[in-house]
């Protein structure tokens, strides 16, 4: 209910990528309190402590905690606070916000954007956190800040439209619009529209969902066509027609009403151009797939796709594992623009035995086709037999396998 | 129908006010809430995040479900608050209380802007729609839902402590409002605003229906819509004109600005107020037939005011309207003089007021009204230090 607003929530999971360049990973590093206010960071915005361990919070915390009851509280203005405590001197509300885990560090992110030029002030009582520190470490962390009128004053631009082709075909599923700073993802729906040949918005062109699809740093937002007019012989279809017609010309367009969580909206609208070429009703084939071996110790290994694939997919379904024993390599993985290839950089050299490259069969190109699976699979009598059973390799990963310094 | 008109300064009307008192009028009723028809709307209700565009008005049922109505997205929003804690009603007081919202919002007081108030009947905590928009708030002729749209909502409780009630997974229905005012559609004078802002200026329940006021797509702009509880059947529409003698002309552009449903003789009738501030009356079963109603308008209240909000409260004499207003102190005018009016205001009087008799109270100030538990009339108030401050006063009976 009402105070549900301050809950923790263990967010860890979703932070797959590991992108924190702030997680300090090694040795009893002291926690740190600090305000990001580099605005190309996806944790703009917020008080981060790290690096934060506990064997227990935040994940355990109740729904219904508050960021102040757990020992990490904001005051608006700079607060007069004893240095050994988070009591504020005139018992002032704390800002309104919530306390996310990410890896090893814990962000306060305000419910509305903190505001340039206004002056704060952060206390965390690490004992209340749950904070395994070591004996040295001292237990009240404080912190007055200022958030730059450079950094909040920045309007948002979209900084990435998947499909980035300028060709989709008629039976394309998502698009992926990536912003260069954290959203308000409120009633984002209402300013996103799909242009027709005829310059009017299509109706009901996306999947209608409140407050739309965003990843967890309100960055990227994931439009789905409606699927039931993609999908041959269903009813929205038979009624309303496709979404996109083979060689139309359409417009994503998203209107200047969108904000960024600082409060300031698109400096122009935004258009990017789409012709609709044939639908693809093929699903991606691995066979067709290429390993690229990495030419030195520290090089990428690199898998080019046979078409487009969906990129946000190919980071979670793609891993480099050793062979023998399936364990993953740690390092960064990194798509191209168009998502037709993947590659894999190891902190470590790679080691002499051979390693796979694993693709899920999740993976799916534009149209939503995995490898073993169509999304608008057609069935009925006149159904091609081999079309309707499984495919055989449907459930079984892609294995690529390779080692370095010997060609495929 | 053959209508007696009448065209009367405020003394005249006054003692006509008192020679029908004094022959001893008819009686008077608050309409009752809307009750019976909760529970069926509760089981229309789905959980998720219902992310209103704007929080333009708020309003309970008497059990305590909340209204959101949305002017940007055109949408009302029925919210369970089953969860909130039976609570005593209290004399509340928070002198600053857009200070107090400053620092949960992370903002200083001159930002802060309340765009209205609602009192939970069950909790009784105050419930606040707030924006951060408030430093643009530069003209008396605007409203805080034309200068920004309110993005968050606060609760108050007795003792002063403000929390937010998070609209994320919570049960709830929400039901779009056919035909809205188009967003390209601008305001008459003011060329920067869009109309849009206006869509739904207030909210009222019959036993089975929400009426909701502001401006539809058509041509005669201002229109009441009748959205049937719960949300299963089709809202349906009337638009409505009335006689603006401060303007000397027929009005159908400008919304409803604030409205009660009441039960006047025995008859269920809209009392509604208007900008520069008519008073007129609808009586509901024409708006339950008919698609354009014109009202009796039968006071004129004064020029260059906005009329803010409006609550009846009972009082020694029978019911009271009270009325908060932009630039008049508050108007409290006795129910049974509205029910005893017989006359209509159809030609330019020659002073601001005129019509039904009105108190002008010494409330100046008062932005928002709201009744608790029959018992406090809850006000937000503007002090002459220009701080906002949310205090009650008892409501006298005898």
């Amino acid at each position: 209910m009402a105070a549900a607003v301050l809950a923790l929530c263990g967010c860890a999971a979703r932070d797959s990528a590991g992108t924190d360049a702030g997680v300090n990973a090694g040795g009893n590093a002291a926690a740190q309190l600090r305000y990001i206010d580099d605005r190309t960071s996806e944790s703009f915005g917020t008080v981060q402590l790290g690096p934060f361990r506990s064997p227990t919070a935040p994940a355990s915390a109740s729904a219904s905690a508050s960021a102040s009851s757990e020992g990490f509280s904001v005051w608006t203005g700079a607060a007069a606070l004893s240095p050994t405590s988070c009591a504020h001197p005139e018992s002032q509300a704390t800002v309104l916000g919530r306390l996310q885990r990410h890896g090893e560090t814990l962000r306060f992110r305000p419910r509305l954007p903190f505001a340039a030029g206004t002056t704060y002030s952060a206390c965390v009582d690490l004992r209340r956190l749950g904070h395994t520190q070591p004996q040295s470490q001292r237990a009240v962390l404080q912190l007055t800040f200022t958030p730059s009128s450079g950094a909040a004053s920045a309007a948002p631009t979209v900084s990435e439209v998947w499909p980035s082709s300028s060709e989709v075909p008629a039976n394309l599923l998502r698009f992926y619009i990536t912003f260069s700073q954290p959203m308000h993802t409120r009633s984002i729906s209402e300013h996103v529209q799909l242009i027709g040949t005829d310059g009017t918005p299509i109706a009901d062109a996306f999947v209608d969902i409140p407050n739309g699809l965003w990843d967890a740093q309100a960055r990227r937002l994931t439009l789905f066509v409606h699927p039931g007019r993609i999908k041959r012989g269903v009813g929205p279809r038979t009624v309303q027609g496709p979404v996109l017609t083979t060689g139309h010309r359409v417009t994503l367009r998203i209107e200047r009403p969108v904000l960024a969580q600082n409060g300031l909206g698109l400096a122009q609208p935004f258009e990017r151009h789409f012709t609709v070429i044939d639908a693809d009703r093929a699903s991606p084939d691995p066979t067709a797939w290429s390993l690229r071996m990495p030419l030195a110790a520290h090089g990428a290994v690199t898998v080019d796709f046979d078409e487009q694939l969906d990129r946000a997919q190919l980071m979670r379904f793609v891993t480099a594992h050793h062979s023998d024993t399936g364990e993953a390599i740690p390092g960064s993985a990194q798509t191209s623009l168009d998502g037709r290839s993947w590659s894999f950089t190891p902190r470590e050299p790679w080691p002499a035995t051979e390693m796979i490259v694993e693709v899920q069969p999740l993976v799916e190109d534009l149209a939503g086709n995995s490898v073993g699976r169509l999304f608008d699979e057609e069935t009925g009598p006149s159904a091609p037999l081999e079309r309707v059973s499984p495919h055989p390799t449907a459930s079984a990963p892609v294995r690529l396998p390779f080692k370095v310094g010997r060609d495929g | 129908m053959h209508r007696k008109t009448l065209l009367i300064s405020s003394i005249g009307a006054g003692l006509i006010a008192l020679l029908l008192v004094a022959a001893g009028a008819p009686g008077t009723s608050l309409a009752s809430s809307s009750s019976s028809s909760d529970s069926a709307l509760a089981e229309s209700f789905e959980r998720g995040t219902p992310a209103p565009q704007s929080m333009s008005v708020l309003a309970f049922t008497d059990d305590g479900t909340l209204f959101i109505a949305d002017s940007i997205g055109a949408t009302i929003f029925a919210i369970d608050t089953s969860a909130e804690t039976r609570t005593e009603a209290g004399p509340i007081q928070v002198s600053d209380i857009e200070g107090k919202i400053a620092a949960r919002l992370g903002t200083d007081a001159s930002k802060v802007m309340v765009h209205d108030m609602a009192v939970h009947p069950v909790s009784n905590r105050v419930f606040l729609s707030v924006s951060r928009g408030r430093e643009q708030w530069d003209s008396a002729w605007k409203l805080p839902n034309q200068v920004a749209n309110a993005d968050i909502l606060l609760t108050v409780a007795s003792d002063g402590t403000i929390e937010e009630f998070a609209l994320e997974d919570v049960r709830f229905a929400k039901v779009a409002l056919p035909n809205p005012v188009a967003t390209e559609k601008k305001h008459p004078w003011m060329k920067e605003l869009s109309l849009r802002s206006d869509t739904i200026t207030d909210m009222g329940f019959t036993s089975d229906t929400l009426l909701v006021a502001g401006l539809s797509n058509e041509e005669f702009a201002s229109t009441m819509w009748r959205v049937p509880l719960p949300f299963t059947k089709a809202t349906t529409a009337t638009t409505l004109e009335i006689y603006h003698g401060a303007h000397g002309e027929y009005e159908t552009q400008a919304p409803i600005r604030t409205f009660v449903p009441y039960t006047l003789n025995g008859e269920e009738h809209i009392l509604a107020a208007y900008l520069c501030t008519p008073l007129s009356l609808f009586k509901m079963k024409d708006l339950e037939t008919k698609d354009h109603l014109r009202g009796r308008t039968i006071a004129e209240f004064g020029s260059g005011n906005y009329p803010l909000d409006m609550v009846v409260i009972p009082g020694p004499d029978g019911e009271r309207l009270m009325m908060a207003n932009s630039n008049l102190p508050l108007i409290v005018v006795n129910a049974k003089d509205i029910a005893d009016f017989k006359g209509e205001i159809i030609e330019r009087p020659e002073e601001y007021s005129a019509g039904v008799e009105h108190i002008k109270r010494s409330g100046t100030g008062v932005q928002q009204l709201d009744v608790m538990a029959d018992k406090y009339l809850v006000m937000l108030q503007r002090t002459p230090a220009g701080t906002l401050n949310l205090g009650v006063q008892e409501i006298r009976r005898g």
